[in-house]
């Protein structure tokens, strides 16, 4: 065993947690870096761009707005005022944005607003972005020790609850370090395994599970949101490729055929026989539309019995086209052109001439672990606060899409980069100032005396697999990936993705059915195997804790689409877990941090700001098709 | 093209751990046209009731490098690599993980050292955080942001024009700042498509498992940093760590690399530049002395 000290530990191996370490160290902290995943592996989310913050006020407004105002607007303010630096910021550290022969950056409109605001290197910025505060981060030496290939295990907490450590175990030797820090940060992303297209798939809800078991507030976790994705088809369980965000903002159509038994290849049905989904064709400036609201429609017409099938692969989910072959070949290939080519040579269809295949899948969860935020006397947000980021358990922080904070109900395209660079740097400004309130108070006794805890608590689990089980870890984690999308999420016959309670208590039922087979899952005495089947318990906690927050918003809002219930005032659906293990739900959460009691309700309130109030029953969505003349004209009735 | 199922065999590297024994197990696999290798393991993973074979994707869309593993033992991404472009016609096809790195569990490989070996040769910026200074003043008024920021990005543009370590050269013109638009824009683009997936470090006969030549993805990394804007501060000891043991002069120039790079990052001219830094660095000390 190991034993580690460092001021910060941050856990993640994404955008997110490289930024929260380079902000921490930059400062001049010792940070330990503990990721799940080997080095320089991560999800590739926000490929589309990222906005330049040209204009905050609009950005502010396209925030809330997608977010369906369910996003506190302090921490929105915050970082649409903040965007402008940030992408200065990133040119600084080498990220080369596209620009013309003129040296003017090149932009591209992305989904959720009206104006053509994202810069963007092809459709990787966000590859490029992580690439390089990865290799930054050589720059602080020994100040950043790094851990790849750990699950997060325990926290570590002294007697006044404060986190004070956490234990992290290797994931195939079993070996454990424990690593002593004033705060820990938790950085893991947003898509996890519970919806992971991959069985090797790195992302876990580990660090949430762990997290929700001491004792942190969880926000949200109903909220799962639908984009289009390019579809690639094989043995495998899932969608591959997430281009959509780029392509649309170069001005892709998704299309389907008016006819739904209409077999042609979909370059050879003409225009008058497509059903174009969202702003009429070539009029991308004529609706904010979002991603989600389109993988809406389209479940409706699939529904309705619409869509296309893969005939040559015989598929069993229903598709739609996205279409770019009416874009000027130059123009894409300038832009997208590595990308382009690669899915030409995987699909074996020619983009430039053909439309894709592509599908809606979920492609993120916008709730996560509870973060709070500080607001001074006329409403805006204190960056320099112990509470900047700063979960339920005092010392405990989360960034990124481990947290719940700026999306609200709905992520607009140029908010992925922004919000995970954002939020990591105000979480490592706001653990600074936790360290700094903190220190002082020596508590070496009562640190050494919480790990020792946190280690006991670290049992590994015992493996009580039978070789007569047919279902691997792997495949319960496909019933389960199956089981979330048929009850809260979306499958091609689930009438637009809707959730009731008749199909909650359903999922809960098949939870309990898939907590009874990972009991008997086989297993070897391997420590991976060991790992598989605490991680596959973890996702089981937060597919209950999705299935109770769902069942608790009793609205419409967002991504989160319910066949009965009316309009609310906009809250958080906070859950915690009880001693006892069950899941319970709270009005607001109350803490202690840094000396200091806070408290804040579920509600969403206006912090002071002059923003458009909620309006009354309307969806944001309703709000935003309003925009558009052009749009709705072929929207289903509920 | 025919979307027949056909049928492989596929021999897989398995290893507990990275000290524990290694073997080969023979897996029987369907697959179509657009099969990939990553397609294939997961189908095996949902399959199969022993422990599956252990590898990553991180992104599977090639762009996090995670995944590389010998194919046919050939370096390639699992996640965009067709089965049906490998397929051999006879005999099973194997997978083993990359010879260059250290085997963590089967098919995953630690990668660390390409990260150990651009910051050995300096390959990144000094970036300082991202502070309040940096920040445009918190406005209700928006166009007075974006001034700012326009001022901040034109700043960090023309950055360039100033070369602290030859103070002779005149300026450079203001109105085309070379990192930031045309050809060099475009080489920058072109080097920042490395996914760090390690190909090339693999078939380099110069590489080792310890030592040896750093590799060609430091090399490219390095480059990318010499045409970024903010490049001059470390451009003195960049040059130094080029020309030290595992550095440029372990090129033996066979261009395995350039053949291997899954996304034809432009190793040859990083390489060819890097040779060139190296010999006039070379011809200057000795004028020096």
């Amino acid at each position: 065993m190991t034993a580690l000290v460092a001021d910060v530990t941050v856990y993640g191996g994404g955008p997110s947690a490289l930024m929260v370490t380079h902000e921490l160290a930059a400062r001049g902290l010792s940070v330990a870096l503990v990721g799940p995943a080997p080095a320089g592996a991560w999800p590739v989310v926000a490929e589309g761009g990222i906005d330049d913050g040209s204009d905050p006020a609009a950005h502010a407004r396209d925030t809330l707005l997608g977010g369906d105002y369910l996003a506190a607007r302090a921490p929105v303010r915050a970082m649409c005022e903040h965007a402008a630096s940030l992408w200065t910021w990133l040119g600084k550290a080498g990220v080369p944005f596209m620009r013309d022969e003129q040296g003017k950056p090149l932009r591209r409109r992305l989904e959720g607003t009206l104006s053509t605001r994202a810069v963007f290197v092809e459709a990787r910025t966000v590859a490029i972005v992580t690439d390089l505060l990865d290799r930054a981060l050589a720059a602080f030496g020994g100040k950043v020790t790094r851990l790849g290939h750990h699950a997060l295990t325990t926290l570590a907490r002294d007697d006044d609850g404060a986190v004070v450590g956490c234990v992290v175990e290797d994931r195939t030797s079993g070996d454990r370090v424990t690593i002593a820090s004033n705060a820990v940060v938790i950085a893991t992303g947003g898509i996890e395994k519970s919806f992971a297209p991959s069985p090797a798939a790195l992302a876990t809800e580990s660090a949430l599970a762990v997290c929700m078991r001491a004792g942190a507030v969880l926000a949200n976790l109903e909220l799962l949101q639908p984009s289009i994705a390019i579809w690639r088809e094989s043995g495998s369980p899932g969608p591959r490729r997430f281009l959509c965000a780029s392509l649309r903002g170069e001005g892709a159509r998704v299309w389907l055929p008016r006819h739904a038994d209409d077999a042609r290849p979909g370059r050879e049905i003409p225009k008058a026989e497509r059903d174009y989904l969202g702003p009429a064709d070539g009029d991308m400036d004529a609706s904010a539309l979002t991603d989600h609201r389109v993988a809406e429609q389209l479940l409706a017409r699939f529904a309705a019995g619409g869509g296309v099938w893969d005939r040559e692969l015989r598929t069993t989910r229903k598709l739609a086209f996205l279409d770019v072959s009416h874009l000027p070949r130059a123009h894409l290939t300038t832009r997208a052109g590595s990308e382009l080519s690669q899915i030409a040579r995987l699909s074996g269809a020619d983009p430039f001439l053909e439309p894709l295949l592509a599908m809606p899948s979920l492609t993120c969860r916008l709730g996560g672990l509870w973060v709070d935020h500080a607001t001074n006397a006329s409403g805006a947000m204190l960056l320099d606060s112990p509470r900047t980021h700063a979960t339920s358990l005092a010392g405990l922080y989360a960034c990124g899409g481990a947290c719940h904070q700026y999306h609200g109900a709905g992520r607009i395209g140029g908010n992925g980069l922004v919000a995970d660079l954002f939020g990591a740097h105000a979480a490592a400004v706001g653990a600074m100032a936790y360290r700094a309130a903190c220190i002082g108070n020596s508590r070496t006794a009562s640190v050494s005396g919480a790990m020792t805890t946190a280690l006991d608590n670290a049992v590994t689990l015992q493996n009580t697999g039978s070789t007569s089980s047919e279902r691997s870890v792997p495949r319960l984690h496909e019933e389960l990936r199956a089981t979330l999308s048929a009850h809260v999420g979306l499958t091609s016959d689930n009438d637009r993705g809707r959730v009731d309670n008749d199909k909650l208590t359903a999922l809960l039922g098949a939870l309990d059915l898939l907590g009874e087979a990972a009991l008997k899952a086989p297993s070897d005495s391997s420590i991976s195997s060991a790992t598989a089947h605490r991680e596959f318990a973890d996702c089981l906690l937060l597919a209950r804790v999705t299935a109770h927050s769902a069942r608790a918003r009793a609205e419409s809002r967002g991504v989160f689409v319910r066949v009965d219930g009316g309009r609310e005032r906009p809250r958080d659906v906070l859950a915690i877990l009880t001693d006892g293990g069950a899941i319970q739900l709270l009005d607001s959460v109350r803490y202690q941090s840094a000396g200091a009691h806070h408290e804040r309700s579920a509600s969403i309130d206006p912090d002071g700001l002059d923003d458009p109030m909620p309006p009354g029953n309307q969806r944001a969505s309703d709000l935003d098709a309003a925009h558009s003349p052009t749009f709705d004209a072929k929207e289903p009735t509920p | 093209m025919s979307q027949q199922a056909r049928k492989l065999e596929l021999d897989v590297h398995r290893q507990d751990g990275p000290d524990s024994a290694a073997r080969w197990q023979r897996y029987k696999v369907e697959f179509t046209a657009r099969t990939t290798v990553a397609d294939a393991l997961d189908a095996l993973a949902l399959s199969s009731t022993s422990a599956p074979v252990a590898y990553t994707d991180g992104c599977l869309a090639s762009a996090c490098g995670s995944c590389t593993m010998l194919v046919g033992g050939r370096p390639l991404p699992a996640c965009t690599t067709l089965l049906a472009e490998l397929a051999p016609t006879r005999g099973p096809l194997r997978l083993a993980p990359l010879r260059k790195f250290p085997v963590v569990r089967d098919l995953l490989t630690s990668r660390t050292r390409l990260r150990a070996t651009s910051a050995r040769l300096h390959a990144y910026l000094e970036t300082p955080a991202f502070s309040a200074k940096d920040e445009p003043k918190v406005t209700s008024d928006s166009h007075s942001a974006l001034a700012e920021a326009s001022a901040l990005e034109q700043a960090s543009v023309l950055e360039q024009a100033s070369v602290p370590e030859q103070a002779s050269v005149p300026e450079q013109p203001r109105s085309a700042p070379a990192h930031g638009t045309g050809a060099t824009l475009a080489e920058r683009i072109a080097l920042a498509r490395c996914t760090g997936c390690g190909a090339c470090i693999e078939v380099c006969p110069e590489t080792r498992q310890h030592g040896g030549f750093l590799g060609a993805a430091a090399i490219a990394a390095q480059r990318l940093v010499e045409l970024s804007p903010g490049a001059n501060a470390a451009r003195s000891t960049r040059l130094a760590r080029l020309t030290e043991p595992g550095g440029i002069h372990d090129c033996g120039s066979s261009g395995a690399c350039v053949e291997a790079c899954p996304e034809s990052v432009p190793l040859d001219t990083a390489l060819a530049n890097a040779h060139a830094d190296a010999s006039s660095a070379f011809w200057r000390t000795l004028f020096r002395r």
